[in-house]
């Protein structure tokens, strides 16, 4: 012992972790946009990669759930940003403009879809949809041989003949496509029963069915075979072929109220014609994209709601008396919206020159009329031919799924990856178990700086914004990076016993002398620490 | 990814400080600002008390542990004995709590300031003498509860204004940190360590059980005390040249009162007399900041 | 080379002398022609040293705790109110043991206002574990100051000179000031071997449990125990050199002494010459010198005593409630050695009354009369109440 009270030795034998009852874990949680994101995509990944301006690999992060970025910008409906954590703070993340930017870049810098060399495996798919696209790209990337199959003249399905230009140009997909399916087979103008048949099926090691859903259904009514009385999405596939509908002036009804009667009402009063769209309930009960009424009602198309058609009839003239009855709002049927339900005597009258019924479709499986449908919408394929049966694959509309692009994206990839599956004689494994989803309540919003206005703020259209470099660059720093580490050193600058250590592995606690005060946790903007009880 | 250093990790681990404590946050950046050529001189308080029990010590840099009151000339005495060494480039470090600082040690420090030793002061203020269990100092804010300003009898007194005090003894630089704000810490250190005579560094420091607060909450209280200008950040360079150092977002006082215990007790006329009282110390800050006729006392080295 | 100089005088040469490096000091009356001096000596450079002027005594000694804790060699002075003034701080040198010196130039403790003489300031404070010298005359203040330095860094302990304000202090006597040549050889630079280094980083006087704290204060009165033999070595040794000799008691006609007047301070010259006049006349009394107080002279004190003598203590101070505090510690001495020689209290020259002969003869003359036996106060010179 000294002479007087002269320290040396260290305090580190004071393991000051046994004072924890709770213990902080570093774990990256799923933030609300990946999780949202029928394609799958790793938005919160490429929008970082977008902040430290690498967009390279933002675009191989990207394209690799879903090959159709320029597409997607442009006509999806970006779920993303409904459950972008941002929404409660100040305005959220416009991802659909930092995807477009992507996919621009992508197409103007002719970034070939990467393939393998190819295996001795081959697959037909039948329909070049977004699942039919999608589930060939991710094939080919596997080195399979491809051969899509499709009674169009071009590629792209519903993009190509449902959605209309002015929502996604025609010069867009053409380049994004070739981007993506260029050491693809594609064979148009194949119908099925003449072109090809189950004989030329058996022969692939796989079949991916993606014919999507384009039967309109029939209004139901005495007079839906008068001409004139057609189907929306049948006008819409021949306006994008290049027909001449001559409705300029004319008078047209669309009955209906989701995307698809949206589209058909605007691309007729983009041909010239007057348009009333009829919806047997009320505008909040429309299924379209809130994004798609919005810019419904900006244009002067007439809406009639609570109102339901019950017979056609030919006027003398030649028109078309449209004779609807109002409806009201009952209980709710099996959708959970509220029932139509006929309002007894109040009949009225809409004249018209054409009348489109856009009041839904159902999946196009002329390929196999042996398929049974089951009461969750979807499709029981049993009974098809056995050669087939167990190398047949279904995606894209056909699925029981919400009818969006992405969803259809997400089904072609996952056909791919279990077609993959079973080439390697393994069992389909999903890539991620969602343990928790991070949101708002992970967020310290003190980190970041609110925004009145977003000057770039985008609907669905393109028009009216061009998203470059510095916007998508500035955009991308809004991100809160929600439940993924985004090494801001908060937490090891932070902490009070020097308890969060960096390793090459990310950050690391030292459970000796962490005493879980719970500073790191609270202090973490994107909420990817978390206290955990006990030690 | 980098470990740190802190010179040499397992010398400065295993301090006693509680859970949630600014001042070891505080402390470490400091440090670390300064480098290993630096010697603390420490009074009484929580930062002597928590470094360790002989013959331990979390200090990774010589520590003069000295009685209560005598910081500033114990520091000056420690200059002035390097300075005859010829180790005048070490960095005299006084590290001292609001008690030591702004009550029985203000004589000295006063002295000190008027002397211009050749010091760096630092004052890690948590509002009370929090070392012997909460009672009151003159930094405790008005209406704060402590044992000593107990409900029914919360402090009457607003902070003293220890920052201003010093200013007019003209030294050459006083600084606030908040360590919510890591950056403008280590640059006012930064700057602290390459000035010579006293400088002065006042920093915030979150005390949990004596503010009845949420350990985890420390650094949120931190910000909040700056954001609501409880706390504002700024320098006064020799005595005179006043500057904000961050625009803070002026937040109402009741998001940084409703995270502690001790302001429980406040009726709504006291918050309302804190954020006028806020308000109006703030708008002199500015003021002041803005001011062109202050006179200047500098003192040569 | 001799000089006409005051005590305090001699204060500052010895400073200036023993190169201390850091100075802390704060005025006060009597002392202040010290500070005076040394600062005049430090802003010329006479003496390579840092005065820091401090705004208190508290914060003199604080500072000096602060310096000495670097290693380098310290000093201070001071009297009265502000040695009380340091009192936490004085327990806090001889704990971190820290080779500190004092000077006392003594005054009695206010209230009420006074700055004249007596001792009580520095004997009150003989709990705080400085080593304690009285010195009678100016030479004696500059020797022993020099050894202090000497001995305070040998023992690790701090170390308290004191001398009577104004009959000292102010007072011109011849001292023979050595040469720094000298003094150089005999008193090297100070070589602390523990000291704040950023090379070696330490903690100082760092928290204790009640598990080791009793063995620092067991170490320190260890300390104490042999620091009379280094306090002799040191004297010895400067005796040696410079020809002045110091023993840590002096005595004077005690062999067949029937009457014997303890005392120190101004006080104890007064005695000496009233002793030696009235031996000339035969008068069979003597005169101990008490000069050193920490660590107390116990083993020559008790062999010098014997009973059927007369024996006196001379107390200028008051402990109130007991009496005179040399009394106090040669009673307790001689009672716990079983040594059953009397000592008669005599208190006197209280806040600067003058001590006189005639004083000094009235307590021969009551020793001689039985005043040694009883255990009474004797207040020697107190006016109509």
């Amino acid at each position: 012992m000294p002479e007087a009270a002269v320290s040396r030795a260290p305090m580190s034998w004071n393991k000051t972790g046994s004072w924890r009852s709770s213990t902080p874990i570093h774990k990256d949680i799923l933030p609300p946009c990946n999780h949202s994101c029928p394609a799958g995509e790793n938005i919160r990944g490429y929008i970082d990669l977008i902040k430290k301006n690498d967009v390279s690999m933002a675009f191989e992060l990207l394209t690799s759930s879903n090959p159709l970025p320029a597409v997607c910008g442009r006509v999806c409906y970006h779920p993303c940003q409904a459950n972008c954590s941002r929404h409660s703070f100040d305005i959220e993340l416009q991802v659909r403009l930092i995807e477009k930017f992507i996919g621009d870049w992508g197409i103007e810098k002719k970034i070939a879809a990467p393939i393998a060399d190819l295996i001795s495996k081959k697959v037909a798919i039948i329909g070049s949809g977004p699942a039919g696209a999608a589930a060939a790209h991710y094939l080919r990337r596997m080195g399979v041989s491809v051969t899509i199959y499709d009674d169009s003249a071009e590629p792209g399905g519903i993009l190509r003949y449902g959605i209309p230009s002015y929502r996604l140009g025609r010069d867009v997909l053409r380049s994004e496509l070739e981007r993506v399916l260029h050491a693809i087979e594609f064979k148009p103008n194949c119908h099925f029963g003449s072109d090809i048949d189950i004989g030329n099926l058996i022969g692939y090691d796989a079949v991916f069915l993606a014919t999507g859903a384009h039967i309109s259904r029939r209004l139901g009514v005495d007079g839906e075979k008068l001409p004139g009385v057609e189907s929306g999405l049948g006008f819409l596939k021949r306006v994008s072929s290049g027909n001449n509908e001559k409705i300029d002036g004319k008078k047209v009804i669309v009955v209906g109220g989701g995307n698809t009667a949206c589209d058909v009402a605007r691309t007729a009063y983009r041909l010239g014609a007057v348009v009333t769209l009829v919806y047997r309930r009320t505008e909040n009960e429309m299924p379209a994209f809130s994004e798609e009424i919005e810019e419904l009602k900006r244009e002067p198309i007439k809406t009639e709601f609570l109102a339901a058609p019950v017979r056609v009839e030919k006027n003398s003239d030649g028109a078309l008396k449209t004779s609807f009855i109002r409806m009201k709002l009952g209980k709710p049927d099996s959708s959970g919206r509220a029932r139509p339900e006929p309002v007894k005597g109040s009949e009225f009258e809409i004249m018209a020159d054409r009348v489109f019924s856009a009041i839904g479709e159902d999946p196009d499986l002329s390929f196999f009329p042996e398929a049974e449908q089951r009461s969750d919408g979807g499709f029981d394929f049993s009974k098809v031919d056995k050669r087939l049966r167990e190398k047949l694959y279904i995606g894209g509309d056909i699925l029981p799924n919400p009818r969006t692009v992405p969803h259809a994206v997400g089904s072609g990839r996952l056909a791919a990856e279990k077609i993959m599956a079973m080439f390697e004689g393994r069992e389909y494994q999903p890539s991620q178990n969602i343990v928790e989803i991070a949101g708002p309540d992970d967020i310290n919003f003190i980190y970041f700086s609110k925004v009145n206005e977003l000057k770039w703020k985008v609907g669905l259209a393109p028009d009216g914004y061009i998203p470059d470099a510095r916007k998508a660059f500035e955009e991308a720093g809004r991100c809160f990076s929600c439940g993924v580490c985004s090494e801001c050193d908060n937490c090891y600058n932070f902490c009070p016993d020097m308890s969060v250590i960096k390793t090459a592995d990310g950050y690391h606690v030292n459970l000796d002398y962490c005493k879980g005060c719970g500073i790191c946790a609270q202090e973490c903007p994107g909420g990817s620490i978390k206290m955990k009880g006990g030690r | 990814m980098t470990d740190f250093d802190y010179f040499k990790y397992h010398e400065s681990c295993g301090h006693a400080a509680c859970p949630g404590c600014g001042e070891k946050i505080l402390l470490r950046h400091i440090l670390e600002t300064l480098g290993p050529d630096t010697v603390i001189v420490a009074p009484a308080g929580c930062a002597a008390v928590t470094d360790g029990i002989f013959p331990h010590t979390a200090s990774p840099v010589p520590f003069l542990h000295v009685p209560f009151g005598a910081t500033s000339s114990a520091a000056a005495g420690v200059r002035a004995g390097f300075d005859m060494q010829g180790k005048e480039k070490t960095t005299v470090l006084a590290w001292a709590g609001d008690g030591a600082t702004f009550d029985i040690g203000m004589g000295a420090l006063s002295a000190a300031a008027e002397r211009n030793e050749n010091i760096l002061y630092v004052c890690y203020d948590n509002e009370a003498y929090m070392n012997t269990g909460i009672q009151r100092s003159s930094a405790t804010p008005f209406g704060s509860w402590t044992t000593t300003t107990p409900k029914g009898h919360l402090k009457k007194e607003p902070k003293k204004n220890i920052d201003f005090i010093l200013a007019s003894h003209g030294i050459p630089y006083i600084a606030t940190c908040s360590p919510a704000f890591i950056d403008d810490l280590k640059r006012k250190a930064e700057k602290a360590k390459n000035l010579n005579g006293f400088r002065f560094l006042h920093v915030f420091s979150p005390c949990p059980p004596g503010w009845k607060s949420d350990p985890k909450d420390s650094i949120t209280i931190a910000r909040l005390a700056v954001e609501t200008n409880i706390f504002p950040l700024f320098e006064i360079e020799n005595g005179s040249k006043l500057r904000l150092t961050y625009k803070s977002q002026g937040l109402p006082v009741s998001e940084y009162l409703q995270l502690q215990g001790r302001f429980s007790y406040l009726k709504d006329n006291e918050k309302e007399k804190i954020q006028s009282d806020t308000d109006s110390l703030y708008k002199s800050l500015i003021d002041r900041e803005s001011s062109k006729t202050r006179s200047k006392i500098v003192l040569e080295d | 080379m001799k000089a006409v100089i005051s005590g305090n005088d001699a204060v500052s040469r010895a400073v200036k002398l023993s190169r201390v490096q850091v100075i802390s000091a704060y005025p006060i009356t009597p002392q202040t022609t010290i500070s005076e001096k040394l600062s005049e000596i430090c802003g010329s450079g006479e003496l390579d040293a840092k005065f820091v002027k401090v705004e208190s005594e508290h914060s003199a000694m604080a500072t000096l705790i602060g310096a000495s804790s670097t290693g380098v060699r310290t000093f201070t002075a001071t009297s009265a109110q502000g040695l009380a003034l340091m009192h936490e701080l004085l327990f806090w040198a001889s704990g971190a043991r820290l080779p500190i010196v004092l000077v006392d130039v003594n005054r009695a403790m206010a209230a009420p206002w006074t700055i004249w003489c007596d001792q009580t300031d520095s004997l009150a404070q003989r709990d705080t574990g400085f080593l304690q010298f009285y010195c009678w005359s100016n030479q004696e203040i500059l020797d022993t100051t020099i050894c202090a330095f000497k001995i305070a860094e040998a023992l690790a302990l701090p170390c308290m000179v004191c001398f009577d304000g104004f009959f000292i202090s102010h007072t011109h006597e011849v001292v023979d000031i050595p040469d720094q040549t000298e003094i150089d050889e005999f008193l090297p630079p100070r070589k602390a071997v523990t000291k704040l280094d950023p090379a070696d980083p330490r903690t100082f006087s760092g928290g204790t449990l009640p598990d080791n704290f009793m063995e620092f204060r067991y170490k320190l009165q260890k300390t104490f125990e042999r620091a009379g033999q280094v306090i002799d070595d040191t004297f010895g040794e400067f005796e040696k050199r410079f020809g002045r000799s110091y023993k840590n008691i002096e005595t004077y006609f005690i062999d067949d002494a029937e009457a014997v007047l303890l005392a120190s301070g101004s006080a104890a010259s007064t005695v000496y010459h009233t002793v030696r006049k009235r031996r000339d006349s035969g008068d069979k009394i003597g005169f101990i010198k008490l000069r050193q107080f920490r660590p107390f002279p116990e083993t020559e004190l008790l062999s010098m005593l014997k009973p059927g003598v007369a024996y006196g203590v001379l107390d200028r101070n008051l402990s109130p409630g007991t009496g005179g505090v040399f009394t106090q510690e040669i009673r307790a001495l001689l009672n716990r050695n079983g040594n059953p020689a009397r000592i008669g209290e005599f208190i006197a020259g209280l806040g600067g009354r003058d001590i006189t002969t005639a004083n000094v003869e009235r307590i021969f003359a009551m020793l001689k009369d039985g005043a040694a036996e009883d255990s009474e106060i004797h207040w020697i010179g107190l006016k109509e109440h």
